[in-house]
């Protein structure tokens, strides 16, 4: 993005920078996905694949993303093709497409917390009969209005580009550590708090021979991290020339990490001293469950709980939107650099989220589906990128743009080795993942590419979009279609 | 709470809190290094001009081969 002046925009400082970046990696996927999916996964025992891929796949590719983006000043699309040569932007373009496609749901979880914040404070929740208000509000015309507000705020911040993304930041990160360390406290502090944190740290070591805990694992820390997803590389756009990319990297997976397990402590130990009976149900009622039929009930049960309750989803609120607002800034980074002018993409993109988003907000089922299928696909993404780096050559990538005086601290030869193992995590997890739902009873019934969640309906959403973007990618180079 | 959930309580927060604090305050003092060296604002106005050049010319340089696959870089470096 260029000013007025024809000078590239840039962050204020590396810690202006460094708060957008931790505001777009803290969202949903700290607050209400990572204690769910660590309870659901033995607690204690997934901590350990948890951590060992914080080092072995959110953080390489935090790296490379930070380093294509800083040194290429280029979207995901044109970035892989100056990187690995124009007939590669079609993954470029995947890895845009699936954050986008992310971000068609996710304003509507957006506008979902934004609701029951206000429910909070006006007494709408909780209420006699757990859920009841969630069941009345899921897939409304109210769900549709909230889903629309969110995409209009987080398209008026990012109009005003990259200062005002930051300023924004500035506020709203600081604000939701403190109110995540309020919760905290008083979750710590509650009677039978030590019944939660047994659970969430107690490891069973046997049970890290189950392949599907390393697989959550993983999928938590693409979600949670943002790694792979693209947002940190267009972020990196707007990076000082001068900037490190290697601590920065490292800073953000780690700061991201643990916001979420001060989450994760601050949920599981309100829902074990308050309702230790009911745990298993509470953490097995799925992302939506959790936090929006049972974190009011948890609350009212609470001294003061009606205020912690706000408090909660405020931070809900700041974390969702914050991440949203990276969304749609990927999504119009891909648009300005194929020469569209700022103004008009931004208003694109909020078309078309308002518009997309829409059969998320009216149907649960399609919110789950696309839930599913862009959430795999993340997956993809992570291997597209270990891809780019393998093919210019790991080291040569290294030398050429990530250890430079400017770099914090250097990489050795390590990062080869590094770079060829998330690759073939990614390969691994993607194959352990299919074999998985093609070898049960069920294996027929999984290939339905039309029910709400099945292999088919992943492999045909997919197939779809891969073989348009390929498809895009040969035309264009052959300058049938406009590159 | 029991000895071995304390324990691991210990290590993975002083990991990832520890970590978190440690790789912080590394890249404060890192900063403050750098701001040092930079000398006025003044200068790192002018220095930045500089480096939107420099950094045009980095990205000039990636980009030079679109189509030409994994061999376009004439900036490659050796150990």
């Amino acid at each position: 993005m260029n000013t007025a002046t024809g000078r590239r925009e840039t962050f204020s400082s590396r810690w202006g920078m460094m708060l957008a970046m931790l505001s777009m990696a803290v969202g949903t996927g700290n607050i209400w996905r990572f204690p769910r999916i660590a309870a659901t996964n033995d607690g204690g025992t997934f901590l350990i694949p948890w951590l060992i891929f914080l080092f072995l796949w959110s953080i390489p590719l935090l790296m490379v993303e930070f380093t294509m983006g800083k040194s290429l000043r280029s979207g995901p699309v044109d970035a892989f093709g100056r990187l690995i040569g124009s007939r590669f932007r079609w993954m470029g373009l995947w890895v845009a497409f699936t954050a986008t496609a992310i971000m068609f749901y996710y304003s509507v979880v957006t506008g979902w917390c934004l609701r029951f914040l206000v429910a909070s404070f006006t007494g709408e929740i909780p209420n006699a009969v757990p859920g009841a208000f969630w069941q009345s509000f899921e897939g409304s015309t109210q769900a549709v209005l909230t889903h629309v507000t969110m995409v209009v705020a987080a398209v008026a911040l990012v109009y005003h580009g990259v200062r005002g993304i930051e300023r924004i930041a500035r506020i709203l990160l600081p604000t939701l550590i403190l109110l995540v360390i309020i919760l905290l406290v008083r979750a710590v502090t509650l009677p039978g708090a030590h019944i939660g944190l047994d659970f969430l740290f107690t490891v069973h070591w046997a049970d890290l021979a189950d392949a599907e805990i390393w697989l959550q694992a993983l999928t938590q820390n693409a979600w949670d991290t943002g790694a792979g997803w693209g947002l940190v590389l267009v972020y990196s756009i707007y990076a000082r020339a001068r900037e490190d990319t290697t601590l920065n990297a490292a800073l953000l997976g780690f700061g991201n990490n643990s916001i979420s397990l001060m989450a994760g402590i601050l949920v599981l130990t309100t829902i074990f001293s308050i309702q230790p009976d009911a745990a298993a149900d509470i953490v097995g009622a799925g992302n939506n469950g959790l936090t929006f039929i049972w974190v009011p009930q948890l609350f009212a049960k609470m001294p003061a709980g009606q205020y912690f309750m706000a408090l909660f989803f405020l931070a809900l609120l700041f974390a969702a939107f914050t991440s949203l607002v990276s969304l749609v800034e990927l999504a119009t980074r891909v648009l300005v650099d194929r020469r569209i002018a700022r103004t008009r993409a931004v208003v694109i993109v909020g078309a078309g989220g308002v518009i997309f988003g829409l059969p998320s907000a009216l149907s649960p089922a399609f919110f789950n589906n696309q839930d599913a299928v862009w959430g795999i696909g993340l997956m993809l993404s992570g291997l597209f990128f270990a891809f780019a780096v393998l093919k210019y050559g790991a080291r040569r990538f290294r030398l050429n743009f990530m250890d430079s005086e400017d770099s914090d601290f250097r990489l050795g030869g390590w990062w080869r080795y590094l770079m060829a193992f998330v690759f073939l995590e990614a390969v691994i997890l993607l194959g352990w993942w299919l074999s998985q739902t093609l070898s049960g009873e069920g294996w027929l019934e999984s290939l339905n590419p039309f029910s709400e969640w099945s292999l088919g309906t992943v492999l045909l959403q997919w197939g779809v979009v891969l073989a348009a973007f390929i498809w895009w990618n040969r035309r264009a180079d052959r300058g049938k279609v406009r590159a | 709470m029991t000895g071995g959930a304390l324990i691991t309580m210990i290590l993975i927060l002083g990991i990832v809190w520890g970590g978190f604090m440690l790789l912080l305050i590394y890249a404060l003092r890192r900063e403050a290094g750098k701001s040092r060296r930079d000398g006025s604002h003044e200068d790192a106005d002018v220095r930045e001009d500089a480096d939107v050049r420099e950094d045009a010319d980095v990205r000039e340089d990636a980009g030079t081969r679109e189509d030409g696959g994994s061999q376009n870089s004439g900036t490659d470096r050796t150990d």
